[in-house]
């Protein structure tokens, strides 16, 4: 079960899937994805996408995803709360936290599961999940802290700042331009009540909320780049790759999840 | 890995000399003294019961030694893939529904006589009292609820295969389709042609065996299926292959083998039978025509997002390898390509025609013309490269299929599309002035250009265990003197034979002269499969590496001789799911992709193809020189099907039954220029990598030809052979 389905969580889960693991992912009734074109979460507008030729469908009920998991496609539910926790249809072994949320959950379902990985900051290791996974570009990327707690979250990611598009006041978004484009600077990208948002430099729109969506004032609601490769914003990142490799240790270290793989007690 | 001394050499082939210089006996050749000579007298009605057959003038003609009925068949049916023909129909059969006759080449009698002349005069004294049923050809209407039912034993319904593949939500697919391309196609009968007809001879052996010599592609099923209808233990019939003269799936399916084996078993006397080239055009199984109904939808960025397609192909009046061939169908019809959206429905339904058989290709060239048809009007419709919108959707490494499993990698559907593109020229600026081959200007001689591209799989799946058995054994004292190389495959003209030799010379590390073939004779083979769906080399391959393998290491704990034996079984396949499709059909794929340029003369409607680029990805090239010959011969052969062969028939009946009126390519028809680009990308699991050849080039040609024709003329062609008549009905001209 991987909660979030952003450009993290999609590396994660793409990562999980290829490897031969059963994914279900959950996500809110109007993900806040920036990196859309990446990220499976965007079948929660579109009945179904695709990253890297992996299919993500929506999925609303045992049913429907027993039969995407048939199709080997990755079901995604709206389940802000983890209702599916309660089914007992499923027993999950691993739940991996991508939403990427930057603070402490007010009622960890920590011990629910077997093994629970939070990535990035807010986590605690053996307080709140049992593993915690860096987030934070940079030499520690990736690693897997079984103590303690990631980098605490900057507010400012590694590069330009100003390539992080944020609202400049809450409303409604709409957008005028499509993820892939290379805008000039000064051209709009979207507008937030008849308000423009105008793109910092001349780049790449690498990531762009969903058209229409309801965003607070501050809230993230894309990314440029200042690289014009349109390939950057159709592939999985380093970044959730390596993330997702990290996860992937995770699982297959767990010496609880894998009796086989446990240390025999010397005799 | 090591060079290789004998593998990817062009070696000329083992049985060059005596085909070239006539030494070499096919089944037609073959005589032993004394031996008797038979007729079949067929039934050349579409659909009858057969009340009487009256062999009282037939018997009495001098030299006649026996005439045989359906009462006279101990177990009276057979079929590949079902039991659901009879050997002879008739009355007094041991089948239900034996006396039914439901193609105009089910047989009625066999006529044994001293000679063939006089086998003939009975057979033409023979008087059938019919009682004529209800002729179904159209397999459309044969589908619909209270049609005529060709099979009454076996139900109520003429359909006899029904696949599907349900992916995703296809009407939320087309929903985000921003272009949408429906249309139907036709796809008609290809007659196999091979050059020798059907024919051979049997006899008792040495250890009174049943031995039957008939060209085929399984020597196993052929036994089995005889031994079958016979009521007889498998072990008392031998069969062996001589020389075969072109097989291309069609002999897949028994023909004259029965009734031979009948005429030993109950005479005691060598028999001998050669078919007519019209009785081989009317009396065995043709490659399936089908009609394709299909709508594919692509989105803004040129991807693929839904595709439902419904194929319905004739089966004829027997099941021979329908299921097999429309599994196939129905795995191919998304093309080589990701689509995220799938619906579909393949239908066979019996009818009163020729039945459906193997053919090379087995299905997937009537599904691709399709697929492929598709991709050309989506791309154009869209305003982009055909090429480019291909590889915008091309399969890739890790890709899920249609069918819920990930494609068995590598996967190098891109790879021949350049590889095509390139040679071919594609993205050159065109020199488009209508010149004649002349060099003259004409008006009316256009020139154009088309592109497709097809897949394939390698071997029997579907859950099909499928194996292949080798034997080797190493005589000698101190070194290797004498390689003896068991097998049961058919050479059928495609030069397997030799290209065994090679693998089991670089397997054991002796020289190919040094290397004894015994093949296709169950007396001294075990089973080792079909030859046919493009898995020969692939998994005789790998029987001969782990036989070798063995062999050597007895070898060198001094056994003399080193003798072993291999059973290679390929990875695991599974059937489809009834409802969804969901399987693992297959455990290995081969590609390719052609390129073509044709001229059209717009005032007679002749096409004439003038290049022919096609890029094949064959693994690793066992015999380079053989590939060549395997990709040319499937050009040619798919030309025929695409531009020439006319297969005519009515109410039942062949109109088209010698090839007099059913043409074939001749050396005057062929492209100018077949250009080759044979691409090694080595598969996992094959011999030296080695992935499958025989049916791939035979695959993308006709959509490419139709897409050329496009080009030409800006009319799109759904149907074929493009003769002359249907070229200038298109143009409006006729």
């Amino acid at each position: 079960m991987i909660r979030g389905g952003g450009d993290l969580a999609s590396g994660i889960a793409a990562r999980l899937f290829r490897s031969g693991f059963k994914v279900i992912m959950t996500e809110l009734p109007k993900p806040l994805t920036v990196r859309r074109t990446v990220s499976f979460s965007e079948a929660i507008y579109s009945g179904f996408t695709e990253v890297e030729r992996i299919i993500s469908r929506r999925s609303s009920s045992i049913k429907e995803i027993s039969i995407t998991q048939m199709g080997r496609e990755i079901p995604i539910l709206v389940d802000e709360n983890l209702e599916i926790l309660k089914s007992n249809k499923y027993e999950f072994s691993v739940l991996i936290d991508a939403r990427m949320e930057k603070k402490p959950e007010i009622k960890s379902l920590y011990k629910s599961v077997p093994l629970l990985i939070g990535i990035g900051p807010g986590f605690t290791a053996g307080v709140d999940c049992s593993v915690v996974i860096e987030s934070s570009r940079g030499h520690s990327l990736g690693r897997i802290y079984r103590q303690g707690k990631a980098l605490d979250d900057t507010g400012h990611p590694a590069g330009d700042p100003t390539r992080i598009l944020r609202a400049p006041m809450s409303g409604t978004i709409l957008t005028e331009v499509k993820i892939g484009d290379l805008l000039e600077s000064g051209s709009v990208i979207a507008k937030i009540n008849g308000v423009p948002i105008l793109a910092p430099f001349t780049g790449l729109l690498r990531g762009l909320i969903h058209d229409g969506v309801t965003v607070q004032k501050g809230m993230k609601i894309g990314d440029m780049d200042h690289r014009s490769d349109i390939n950057l914003c159709f592939s999985i990142s380093d970044k959730a790759m390596a993330i997702g490799g990290s996860v992937l240790e995770v699982i297959l270290s767990d010496t609880n999840l894998q009796p086989d793989r446990r240390d025999k007690p010397k005799l | 890995m090591k060079n290789l001394e004998f593998v990817g050499k062009p070696t000329r082939r083992v049985d060059a000399l005596g085909k070239v210089t006539g030494i070499t006996r096919f089944s037609g050749d073959l005589s032993i003294p004394g031996m008797l000579h038979m007729k079949i007298l067929f039934a050349r009605r579409p659909h009858a019961r057969v009340i009487k057959v009256d062999i009282q003038e037939a018997i009495c003609v001098k030299g006649v030694v026996a005439i045989y009925t359906a009462k006279d068949v101990p177990v009276n049916e057979y079929g590949l893939q079902k039991n659901d023909q009879p050997v002879l129909c008739g009355p007094g059969s041991s089948r239900v529904d034996g006396d039914l006759v439901r193609f105009i080449g089910d047989q009625v009698a066999a006529i044994i006589a001293e000679t063939e002349e006089i086998a003939g005069q009975a057979r033409d004294l023979i008087k059938i009292e019919f009682e004529d049923l209800p002729v179904v050809t159209d397999p459309v209407a044969a589908m619909q609820p209270g049609s005529e039912i060709i099979h009454p034993e076996l139900g109520t319904s003429n359909i006899c295969v029904h696949d599907k593949i349900r992916k995703g939500d296809i009407e939320l697919g087309f929903s985000l389709a921003n272009t949408i391309v429906e249309d139907e196609y036709q796809v008609p009968v290809q007659e196999h042609a091979y050059l020798q007809p059907e024919a051979g001879i049997a006899y008792l052996d040495e250890n009174g065996r049943i031995t039957v010599q008939v060209g085929g592609q399984w020597t196993k099923t052929d036994q089995d299926q005889i031994a079958h209808a016979l009521n007889r233990s498998p072990d008392t019939i031998r069969v062996i292959y001589p020389a075969i003269g072109g097989a291309f799936g069609g002999r897949e399916d028994l023909s004259v083998q029965i009734l031979l084996a009948l005429a030993v078993m109950k005479l005691n006397k060598p028999v001998k039978i050669i078919w007519t080239r019209q009785e081989s055009i009317i009396g065995h199984g043709k490659r399936h025509a089908m009609i394709i109904k299909s709508r594919w939808g692509a989105n803004k960025d040129g991807k693929l997002v839904a595709a439902s397609t419904e194929i319905i192909a004739d089966a004829g009046a027997y099941m021979y390898t329908s299921n097999k061939v429309l599994g196939n169908s129905t795995i191919t019809s998304s093309g080589p390509y990701f689509i995220p959206n799938m619906k579909t429905d393949v239908y066979g339904v019996y009818t009163n025609n020729v039945p459906g058989a193997a053919f090379r290709g087995f299905g997937a060239p009537q599904a691709l013309f399709m697929a492929e048809s598709q991709m050309n009007k989506l791309a154009e419709k869209m305003g982009i490269d055909p090429v480019e919108f291909r590889r915008i959707n091309a399969l890739k490494d890790g890709d899920t299929l249609s069918v819920g499993t990930v494609v068995p990698g590598p996967v190098t559907i891109s790879r021949v599309i350049d590889e095509a593109a390139s040679k071919f020229g594609w993205f050159k600026s065109e020199d488009d002035k209508p010149i004649s081959r002349s060099g003259k200007q004409e008006i009316h001689m256009v020139r154009g250009k088309g592109f497709a591209c097809g897949f394939k799989n390698v071997g029997f799946s579907f859950g099909y265990k499928e194996n292949c058995w080798a034997g080797i054994e190493l005589r000698g004292k101190s070194k290797i003197e004498e390689v003896i190389l068991r097998h049961g495959s058919a050479e059928v003209g495609q030069g397997n034979h030799t290209v065994m030799i090679q693998m089991a010379a670089e397997a054991t590390g002796v020289p190919m002269e040094k290397i004894k073939l015994v093949a296709s004779d169950t007396a001294s083979s075990n089973n080792s499969g079909s030859a046919s769906a493009s898995r020969m080399t692939f998994m005789s391959g790998n029987a001969i590496k782990g036989a070798a393998a063995l062999a050597l290491k007895k070898w060198k704990d001094e056994i003399r001789p080193a003798a072993a034996e291999f059973v290679y079984f390929a990875p695991e396949t599974t059937p489809f799911d009834q409802e969804t499709g969901y399987s693992t059909p297959n455990f290995a794929y081969a590609y390719v992709a052609q390129a073509v340029e044709l001229e059209l003369d717009k005032e007679t409607g002749i096409v004439r193809l003038i290049r022919v680029v096609s890029a094949n990805d064959v693994g690793k090239a066992i015999n380079p020189a053989l590939v060549e010959g395997q990709i040319e011969g499937a050009i040619v052969q798919a030309q025929g099907y695409t531009i020439l062969e006319n297969y005519q028939t009515r109410d039942g009946y062949v109109l088209t039954d010698q090839l007099s009126t059913y043409l074939i390519p001749t050396i005057l028809d062929i492209p100018e220029k077949i250009e080759l680009v044979i691409v090694e990308v080595p598969d996992p699991i094959g011999p030296w990598g080695a992935r499958g050849l025989g049916e791939l080039p035979f695959l993308p040609l006709a959509p490419a030809i139709t897409a050329a024709l496009h080009d030409a003329t800006g009319v799109w062609f759904n149907e074929f052979p493009l003769t002359p008549e249907r070229i200038l009905r298109g143009l409006g001209r006729i």
